[in-house]
């Protein structure tokens, strides 16, 4: 149920609504939530695995995107990515206080068992398609590529803690992070540079 | 580990891979070195872009009037306790400190304020045999200058998996709305704000979880 008032800033960038968020302005922050969550339950559900925890980890993170919004920076990596960055580090931060078991699924396209629906269609569309091009390079990556990245990413494991669970050398490990990183950047540059970036 | 020339992984910086030590150090070069923060930015651009790649959750039935459907009401109960909390301390609390224990403190300022000049009160009625030795109430009243809604309850502590939840129904439509939450006393609130029965048609409260649901309370709230 999206709020009358929630429409009049519907065509705001998120660095805007942010700067309101900030002045503590409630509707700001409904548009911003019903433009993200829908992306940052995904992360934290694949992070913890587990419904209950992940929504609690939601309202954790967004309860730190309001009480944070005036410490966000326009010159970082923009407002997308600061919320994801937030997003994963609560659910990061909930997997190491609980101990959570992490699902253990592919990154490659798997569904997760979230029945819940979309915050914002445009958005769900939106991230669908990204979806897609992310996906398509991921596929280039080799499996313990994706691994390494998988690790460190979705479990908030340390390059070291990646060798000792992988039985890798460190230093292959930080190889194959380093080129799948460049590889993707290679990949996602002309999405980032449509505007998609996250 | 000494500070760095340059950061030798930004890549592994932007996954937050390196050791802690490593990602200190890190930290400390990219104040002041604009070519590494240049480079961090993009890369945790890229690493942003991960949870993209994860599927979608599949469609809940939007359609069945009954239908639970875990919403983003919760997140007003949320922005109460943190507006209110912020007028009442004049913004003074640092904002990474204010955690569970703050706004737990604004829930009970806001019931508080609430439940004793109340311009509204209704009580919930009794759907399960496992509500009737317990109670519900509505009240609406202003706190910080906004009409608020509180729902409160002496419930048990929910079952292992599962969480009461506010719940409404508009037009036949029904949906699940922000977890009640349990104050020191063992009182269970939420708080909303705005005027509900502008908003639905009835309220309830819901026990939910591990895929199943099952509604305690309810009442219609539309003024006669």
């Amino acid at each position: 149920m999206r709020s009358d008032q929630g429409m009049r800033y519907e065509g705001y960038g998120d660095e805007t609504l942010l700067a309101l968020v900030a002045r503590r302005d409630a509707v700001a922050f409904e548009t911003l939530y019903r433009r993200h969550a829908g992306l940052a339950r995904l992360l934290i559900l694949r992070i913890l695995g587990d419904v209950e925890d992940a929504e609690e980890s939601l309202q954790e993170a967004f309860s730190r995107v309001w009480l944070r919004a005036d410490s966000y920076r326009p010159t970082g990596a923009g407002p997308r990515a600061w919320i994801v960055a937030i997003a994963r580090n609560s659910a990061l931060d909930r997997l190491r206080r609980r101990n959570v078991r992490p699902r253990t699924e592919s990154l490659d396209g798997a569904p997760v068992p979230l029945a819940e629906v979309a915050d914002d269609p445009a958005e769900a569309s939106v991230r669908a398609e990204i979806g897609r091009r992310v996906q398509a390079a991921l596929r280039d990556l080799s499996e313990e590529q994706r691994e390494a990245l998988e690790l460190a990413y979705f479990s908030g494991l340390t390059q070291r803690e990646i060798a000792e669970r992988t039985r890798s050398p460190l230093g292959t490990v930080k190889s194959r992070m380093r080129l799948a990183m460049r590889h993707l950047r290679d990949r996602l540059e002309p999405l980032m540079a449509e505007g998609f970036h996250a | 580990m000494p500070d760095v020339e340059h950061i030798p992984e930004p890549e592994a910086y932007a996954l937050g891979a390196l050791e802690p030590s490593e990602m200190a150090a890190a930290a400390r070069h990219l104040a002041d070195c604009p070519l590494c923060a240049s480079e961090v930015e993009h890369f945790a651009r890229v690493a942003s872009l991960l949870p993209y790649a994860l599927g979608e959750p599949g469609s809940a039935d939007r359609h069945s009037p009954r239908a639970l459907r875990p919403g983003t009401r919760w997140i007003w109960g949320l922005l109460a306790a943190a507006s209110i909390a912020a007028l009442i301390w004049g913004g003074s609390f640092a904002l990474s400190g204010m955690r569970d224990r703050n706004v737990a403190d604004a829930e009970r300022t806001v019931v508080s304020m609430i439940a004793t000049r109340p311009q509204r009160e209704l009580a919930l009625q009794p759907m399960s045999p496992a509500a009737r030795s317990s109670h519900a109430m509505l009240m609406v009243g202003e706190a910080g200058g906004m009409k608020t809604a509180i729902v409160v309850s002496h419930l048990p502590p929910a079952p292992a998996r599962m969480s009461y939840r506010l719940w409404y129904e508009h037009s036949g439509h029904g949906g699940a709305g922000p977890a009640l939450m349990s104050l020191p006393d063992g009182t269970m609130v939420c708080v909303v704000p705005g005027d509900l029965s502008q908003r639905y048609d009835r309220v309830g409260i819901v026990l939910m979880g591990d895929g199943h649901h099952e509604l305690l309370f309810d009442a219609a709230i539309k003024p006669s």
